[in-house]
């Protein structure tokens, strides 16, 4: 990781295999602009910046999560909880629109106190944990409004402002995204908690006899990752104008999964990393955009994500261990 | 402790288990009167046969040390292909093993990617899941399959009864009872519990961990594309999302039988299938709507495992970790 800043930037530093993903949404981006005319309009490109920050906002934590070795599935349904839990305040109990966030936003960080502490300290595998909770507030989610959408009437334009504002005619909320992502790279490279980050997904045994809080650490991604899907929820509910049980028809676990391992396979070969991310996501959103424009069926995008996340599971895992072979070399 | 004191154990936990199941069922059949019918019973069973099914693969992929997130869209994917065939004027018994093949095709490729190609298990089988729920999509574009299905026969899967015993109850508690004498009376499942408890340890005593690996996944595809076959044939349909609802059940009663049993078993998977299952029908029966099941499965897996973990766990932590361990090196 210090690669970056030991040498300086120049500009041959792009060509390397590293930035590969970049250059392979630079090329699907002219490839499907040339050849659609729906896809290079104006709306087309706000309407994927807008969704590309959400979904970025949505995964942000499962990077980290994935990185230390952990696992989160249930990202999707807190994200669908705090959705329903807004919707029902504002609309079942006449609770003004702020208190009702605040409010969803507490039952999603809960949630994620939940997964972190079983997780963490009680040391249940990270799925079963997670597969646990997630249904649960799913369930919870379905039985707020038996199931249905909860549309949100409403004269506050509190988050719809945020959601639906420009400035210099590119998304608020692209651009959010994109300074918590910087955010996060600069907490991931260059400080401490990036060093514990990939050291507990590296070797946990070295982590612990080195005298770090690992049980500690563990608990606060799993509520980071709550609550950057609760904030998530909060947008795609401001989004949709309702609260929805459902987001995205249960794909966006899928779609979260593929990002990451898409992301881990550039900037730092081999582990998950925000930038990564953020740049999976994009390619994700954009793929997603051109199938549902040609009007192809919904199975193709299934497939070719599906098919994508095992290519880059493959790549990522053959990286980590070439990556770990060095290591032996230089230690031998 | 030797081998006669673990056995005690285990059966004296089986009997507290079956006593809470009792209890369950008693205090059930107190507050309302239709739930000790005949009827009832025969739907409960029906019922608890085919989650009970979904859980028993779920076992195996447990006891091997690994997860299966797959399983219930390549389930569905089966399951689709079994009511295409029949749509298709093609008898009822090749149209099954059809579907069975795919699924387990799919199982196999998870147990070669995990076992063989030493990919992270979660990561691969929610892509694979991915796969194969978007071929069940081609048959019919996610629409539900009906043609033939009346006409067919493939009802008689959950309709048959034999001595009183409707046929899903005897084919679960078969497959449950070979399942057993695999995974308990057999040289096969000692090899088994070995890959998932000390893999090193495994390799070094000569067991064949790839292999146990690739079957335990194979295992999980075709009894769980056997229960997607079934739960079709008793909604009289096809559809895309049938295998969906089972992966929270599935695991919920895997790892409340290793809550109870202190490691995942066949007869622990069966009594919690069972436990949920008598739970789930006392709750509709008193018309608790059906969007509350999950989340009384999801609080009782949260309960049993707060309950159970320092015992089941403490052991087993390589499960919580998305990579494999290094056995080999």
């Amino acid at each position: 990781m210090s690669e970056w800043h030991s040498k300086g930037f120049r500009l041959s530093r792009l060509f390397q295999p590293q930035f590969g993903l970049i250059w392979l949404l630079f090329a699907m981006y002219v490839l499907f602009s040339i050849t659609s005319s729906a896809f290079r309009s104006p709306d087309n490109l706000l309407e994927i910046l807008r969704a590309s920050g959400i979904n970025a906002i949505l995964v942000l934590g499962l990077t980290w999560i994935l990185a230390v070795g952990e696992l989160d599935v249930s990202f999707a349904d807190v994200a669908a909880l705090v959705s329903m839990i807004t919707a029902y305040l504002v609309m079942k109990s006449g609770i003004p629109m702020g208190l009702a966030i605040i409010a969803a936003f507490l039952a999603g960080v809960l949630i994620g106190i939940i997964n972190g502490f079983m997780i963490a300290y009680m040391k249940i595998p990270s799925l079963i944990a997670t597969i646990a909770t997630g249904f649960t507030a799913k369930a919870i989610a379905k039985i707020l409004y038996e199931g249905k959408p909860l549309a949100i009437v409403s004269s506050s334009k509190l988050v719809y402002n945020f959601v639906f504002g420009e400035i210099l005619e590119i998304p608020v909320l692209f651009l959010t995204a994109l300074a918590i992502y910087i955010f996060s790279r600069f907490l991931q490279d260059q400080t401490k908690m990036g060093q514990h980050l990939y050291a507990l997904g590296e070797n946990r045994q070295a982590v612990r006899e080195a005298g770090i809080k690992e049980a500690k650490i563990i608990f606060y991604y799993f509520i980071l990752s709550a609550t950057m899907a609760s904030i998530a929820g909060i947008l795609v509910t401001a989004q949709l104008g309702s609260g929805v049980s459902e987001i995205g028809g249960g794909t966006l676990m899928i779609q979260g999964f593929t990002a990451v391992f898409l992301g881990a396979m550039v900037i730092k070969a081999g582990k998950p990393n925000v930038i990564g991310t953020f740049i999976g996501v994009i390619i994700l959103t954009v793929l997603v955009n051109w199938i549902t424009l040609l009007g192809w069926p919904t199975f193709i995008v299934w497939l070719t994500r599906g098919a994508m996340l095992l290519v880059c599971v493959t790549i990522v895992t053959a990286l980590g261990y070439r990556r770990r072979a060095w290591g032996k070399i230089q230690v031998g | 402790m030797n081998g006669k004191k673990i056995v005690s154990t285990e059966t004296r936990t089986m009997v507290v288990f079956l006593l809470l199941l009792v209890f369950i069922i008693m205090a059930f059949s107190f507050l309302h009167g239709q739930f000790l019918t005949g009827r009832n019973i025969t739907t409960l069973l029906k019922h608890a046969s085919v989650s009970a099914m979904f859980a028993l693969g779920a076992t195996f992929v447990v006891v091997v040390g690994h997860f299966d997130i797959s399983f219930p869209m390549v389930s569905s994917l089966a399951g689709m292909t079994t009511s295409y065939f029949i749509a298709q004027d093609i008898h009822v018994i090749p149209s099954i093993f059809a579907g069975l093949g795919v699924g387990i095709l799919f199982g196999f490729l998870n147990g070669v990617a995990v076992g063989i190609m030493k990919l992270p298990d979660i990561v691969t089988t929610i892509g694979t899941g991915a796969i194969s729920w978007g071929f069940a999509w081609i048959y019919s574009g996610g629409a539900y399959i009906w043609e033939n299905v009346l006409t067919s026969g493939i009802l008689e899967l959950n309709d048959a009864v034999f001595f009183r015993v409707p046929f899903p109850v005897i084919l679960m508690v078969s497959l449950y009872f070979i399942s057993f004498l695999l995974l308990h009376r057999s040289r096969h499942g000692r090899c088994f519990y070995a890959t998932g408890d000390n893999r090193v340890v495994a390799i070094f005593s000569g067991v064949k961990i790839k292999y146990y690996i690739v079957a335990a996944f194979a295992i999980c595809a075709a009894t769980s594309s056997l229960g997607a076959i079934m739960s079709n044939a008793s909604q009289g349909s096809g559809s895309v999302r049938v295998g969906l609802v089972f992966l929270l059940p599935a695991y919920a009663a895997t790892f409340l039988g290793s809550a109870v049993f202190r490691k995942p078993t066949i007869y622990g998977t069966l009594l919690a299938a069972l436990f949920l299952a008598t739970l789930l029908n006392g709750f509709t029966l008193m018309a608790v709507p059906y969007y509350y099941s999950d989340f009384i499965i999801g609080m009782v897996l949260i309960l049993a495992l707060t309950l159970s973990t320092d015992i089941v766990f403490r052991k087993r932590k390589v499960l919580g970790s998305s990579r494999l361990p290094e056995a080999s090196g």
